[in-house]
């Protein structure tokens, strides 16, 4: 197994590499070019000023140089700075890291908790009126526009029944509160916004859970454990479940880009001091260091979901683990 | 000393549906099995052999199959009309069944011995220790002649080799000391090599510890090696029955006999030594479509013997010789 | 055999009236100017921020613009930006998988490799970052949509041509010594084009949705032009006083996004090879 983590591990530096490339072509794309990148679209600098820099950073040097001065600088996490207040870009994204992570890890562990039962009985009970109900709730959820039902739950919950607040992680007298209601703050202001990131996944999750459950449930070897006499429930949740939940927890490791990726509209609306957030002003404002920083970050977060997410999978499908 | 009829098989009707389509699988069949009795059931795919193994212990989902009709006694008690409870009582315990592919039909995530274990605790009364355990799951691996026993039982399934795999799903069966095995082409899927070394070992235990066994086969050879009767089907119903002796000197139904006569044979040579070839002979036209079958006698549209009177009406089983029955109003001619 | 696809899908009734509120939306969106009271950029500051009435049914916005019109004129983007960003990614992907699955080998390694070095990047980011370094309107984000969607697609025709590669047509093909092209397009192609056709259907749904994320926030479709997207963003800054610049909208992208994925649910079970065993 060591082996299979190790050639997993190997074939990540492509796709590494592949994101630095990626990132070097955004960056070019732009009108201004790189230069933009690191004076701003500042109309102060002078033609030569902007001359003097081009030099300073490179930039008159021919293509391959400077992608490689771009790859040393991303290996030293080095973004460069801020337009908006200067500061280290790096030092703002990791600031704002463990909200956004806090929101996707509760969105991850709601679809888990939720979806994963809907879909397993769904597909124990076929074509019931569980099973009915839940396929058309899971495609309203893949219809539904996020951002829309945010809107109309802070529409609902925040202004019409004013029971949760609709921005921010926590209210303006949090320093004040005791332990639990800094906690029940927290929770308070957590509940929209990863109920709306988790929406999409939980449609998904839960089909995704029954048509894997179905699947397993097709398999000889349940016929076998049923002929071997096993009641009934320990087929389904010994024999069958065992086996069903494999291509699920690998899907929940590979569902974390997409949580990264919806983070953006999420935190805005609800005004939630992450990385999302932070990498939309930055668009908004043209801040491209940062946005080069939050992209290259959600990137490598990516890879480190799809790593998990392989290292599980390893780890609960014996056929893997023991070759 | 009388025979006892273990398991009887009493007008079994089932049906199943497929894409809105009503298929007959088995209709209105009928065989018997006697203790400590090697019972054969020779026939090509979708002729009904598997699905009559799989009634017997309800193992046909409700969504894809039903019983229509008809009685499956184990020792006088009809198992078609069993509580769940009593059934599951009987499942791996009193009557045991072995599938084709023992790859797929055992749990890839659990080990070996495990899987092993499950079927003892589900069926021996007494509690075992862990260590009970390993030993009475070493004595079923050396009971099916496993080579390593100790590794097997930790290994999982994808470790072991086909031939493995099926002695593990034997010793499962076994685990409960059943009085009946049916065996569901239980080498099919098997190299040549090893289907040898399965059916040795399962005619060796059938002996050893009084086993009355059903084995599902589409090849005569394998039943000439371990069947004392056979039933032969097609479309879903038995269309002669004696014991293995008599149906290869003296088949008399028109199917059989042509199964027969494509079996290759090892010990006559293509050409013989007066330069004759002899031919291999297959039958013509194909197995009837379940769900559309003709009319009178299922076989008719292909045989060589057939006559107007074949068309209209199925005929019933008559015993032309002792012990010897045969579906087929050409039979005595 | 279109034949039996046709009578199958009438069969479906979820996939036929997906398909018929698609067709309902594209009348509406050919004939814009005929169905709409207003015109969709006629402002009226008298009355703007009006709840609905039977002048206006779905109420005024912001600028006093008549919603009903700008909902319907809005159709139009969205249809336009499902077509033309999906027939992008569809052109590049099967094209690509085609490439990767016929082939094999090396060019397979590295067409498989750019693949999932796309994938590495969560897309909606990385349409966001490749907008924020252009100018944002209707033309990028399709392109843009289109240009980040052909991975998955890639990996499907992919996988189809590695299954269909091996069946006998496909070698009597190559044996004849037809072209590698000719056997690529003329046989190959018809036997994938059923989940090609699947994942597209599918994919116009989720490119409106992304179309309308990136209008509402800023990104996408510029005002005036009438987005349902960007009529939301006004939406969420008078949420406590115009409830219905919110939820009209929203609702039609809801509609049309459902519809097709009715439909292309619906084309899959129709379309699903193993049903053809009956």
């Amino acid at each position: 197994m060591l082996e299979y983590i190790a050639r997993r591990l190997l074939f990540m530096i492509p796709l590494l590499l592949g994101i630095t490339i990626i990132t070097f072509v955004i960056i070019h794309l732009s009108p201004g070019g790189p230069a933009d990148m690191l004076i701003g679209l500042s109309p102060k600098v002078s033609a030569e000023a902007k001359a003097r820099l081009h030099s300073l950073y490179g930039l008159d040097k021919p293509l391959h140089v400077q992608y490689w001065l771009w790859l040393s600088r991303l290996v030293r996490f080095d973004f460069g700075r801020s337009f908006k207040d200067g500061r280290l870009v790096i030092i703002k994204v990791l600031e704002r890291l463990p909200a956004t992570l806090l929101l996707n890890v509760f969105s991850l562990l709601l679809i888990f908790f939720i979806a994963l039962p809907i879909g397993i009985i769904s597909a124990v009970r076929q074509d019931s009126f569980l099973d009915k109900g839940m396929t058309i709730f899971v495609f309203l959820g893949f219809s539904v526009p996020a951002f829309w039902l945010a809107l109309l739950l802070m529409l609902l919950f925040g202004v019409v029944l004013g029971w949760l607040p609709i921005s921010g992680m926590h209210s303006v007298n949090f320093p004040y509160f005791s332990l639990w209601g800094k906690l029940w703050d927290l929770i308070k202001h957590l509940i929209l916004p990863v109920f709306v990131s988790a929406f999409g996944g939980l449609a998904y999750l839960s089909r995704y859970s029954r048509t894997s459950m179905l699947e397993v449930l097709r398999q000889d070897y349940i016929r076998t454990a049923r002929a071997k006499g096993v009641p009934e429930n320990k087929v389904i949740y010994k024999h069958a479940l065992r086996n069903a939940l494999i291509p699920i927890i690998t899907l929940l490791g590979l569902s974390l880009p997409a949580l990264i990726g919806g983070g953006f509209i999420f935190e805005t609306i609800f005004a939630w001091p992450g990385m999302g957030r932070l990498g939309y002003q930055a668009i908004m404002s043209r801040d491209y260091p940062v946005i080069m920083g939050v992209g290259v970050i959600a990137a490598l977060l990516t890879l480190l979901g799809n790593l998990i997410a392989d290292i599980t999978y390893a780890f609960v499908d014996p056929r893997i683990r023991h070759r | 000393m009388v025979m006892e009829k273990i398991l009887e098989v009493k007008n079994l009707s089932v049906e199943f549906y497929k894409g809105g389509k009503v298929i007959q699988a088995l209709r209105d069949t009928s065989l018997t099995l006697k203790r400590n009795e090697v019972l054969g059931i020779v026939g090509e795919s979708g002729c009904g052999k598997s699905t009559l193994a799989l009634s017997t212990l309800k193992l046909i989902p409700e969504k894809e199959g039903k019983v229509v009709s008809g009685e499956i006694l184990f020792k006088g008690e009809d198992l078609l009309r069993l509580s769940d409870e009593k059934l599951l009582q009987i499942r791996g315990d009193r009557i045991s069944i072995i599938f084709q592919d023992p790859f797929t039909s055992l749990n890839p995530v659990f080990r070996t011995g495990y899987q092993i274990a499950e079927s003892l605790t589900l069926h021996k009364k007494e509690n075992l220790s862990t260590r009970q355990m390993e030993k009475e799951i070493i004595k079923l691996l050396e009971l099916v002649k496993m080579p390593k026993p100790k590794d097997t039982m930790l290994s999982y399934p994808h470790q072991l080799s086909g031939g493995m795999q099926q002695r593990v799903m034997i010793a499962i069966a076994l685990s409960s000391s059943p009085e009946i095995l049916i065996a569901d082409e239980p080498t099919t899927a098997l190299d040549v090599t090893i289907q040898k070394e399965i059916l040795n070992l399962l005619t060796e235990l059938q002996k050893k510890l009084g086993l009355s066994v059903v084995l599902i086969t589409h090849d005569f050879g394998i039943v000439a090696q371990t069947c004392q009767r056979v039933s032969v089907m097609y479309a879903g119903i038995i269309v002669e029955e004696a014991s293995t002796s008599e149906i290869f000197h003296n088949p008399l139904h028109p199917y059989t006999k042509g199964l027969l006569e494509s079996i290759p044979s090892r010990k006559e040579p293509p050409s013989s030594s007066q330069g004759e070839k002899r031919r291999l002979k297959a039958i013509p036209g194909q197995v009837p479509d379940p769900s559309n079958l003709p009319s009178g006698c299922k076989f008719h549209p292909r045989c060589p013997k057939v006559i107007e009177e074949c068309k209209p009406e199925e005929p019933n089983l008559r015993e032309i010789v002792k012990n010897h029955w045969v579906r087929c109003i050409r039979a005595a001619y | 055999m279109w034949k039996i696809f046709w009578r199958r899908f009438r069969r479906n009734k979820l996939a036929m009236l997906g398909a018929l509120i698609i067709f309902s939306l594209a009348v509406v969106a050919v004939f814009a100017p005929l169905i709409a009271p207003f015109s969709p950029n006629q402002q009226d500051i008298l009355h703007r921020l009006e709840p609905p009435s039977h002048k206006h049914p779905l109420g005024t916005d912001d600028l006093g613009r008549d919603l009903f019109s700008r909902v319907i004129y809005g159709t139009r983007v969205s249809l336009l930006v499902g077509f033309v960003a999906i027939g992008i990614a569809i052109i590049i992907g099967s094209f690509l998988g085609l490439l990767s699955g016929y082939f094999g080998g090396w060019l397979d390694a590295v067409i498989m490799r750019f693949v999932d070095i796309m994938l590495c990047f969560p897309t909606f980011f990385l349409i966001l970052m490749v907008i924020a370094f252009l100018e944002p309107n209707i033309w990028t984000v399709m392109a843009v949509i289109g240009l980040t969607g052909w991975p998955g697609l890639t990996r499907l025709v992919r996988g189809e041509c590695l299954s269909v590669r091996e069946r006998e047509f496909v070698q009597a093909a190559k044996v004849l010594g037809l072209s590698n092209i000719r056997v690529m397009f003329v046989h190959l192609l018809p036997n994938v084009m059923a989940p090609i056709l699947v994942t597209a259907t599918l994919g116009i749904g989720g490119a409106i949705l992304t179309e309308s994320a990136l209008s509402f926030l800023g990104l996408g479709v510029q005002p005036p032009t009438p987005s349902w997207g960007n009529i939301l963003t006004a939406g969420k800054d008078y949420i406590t006083i115009a409830w219905w610049l919110s939820l009209y909208p929203g609702l039609a992208i809801l509609i049309t996004v459902l519809a097709y994925n009715l439909l292309g649910e619906g084309l899959r079970d129709v379309l699903d090879p193993r049903m053809m065993a009956e």
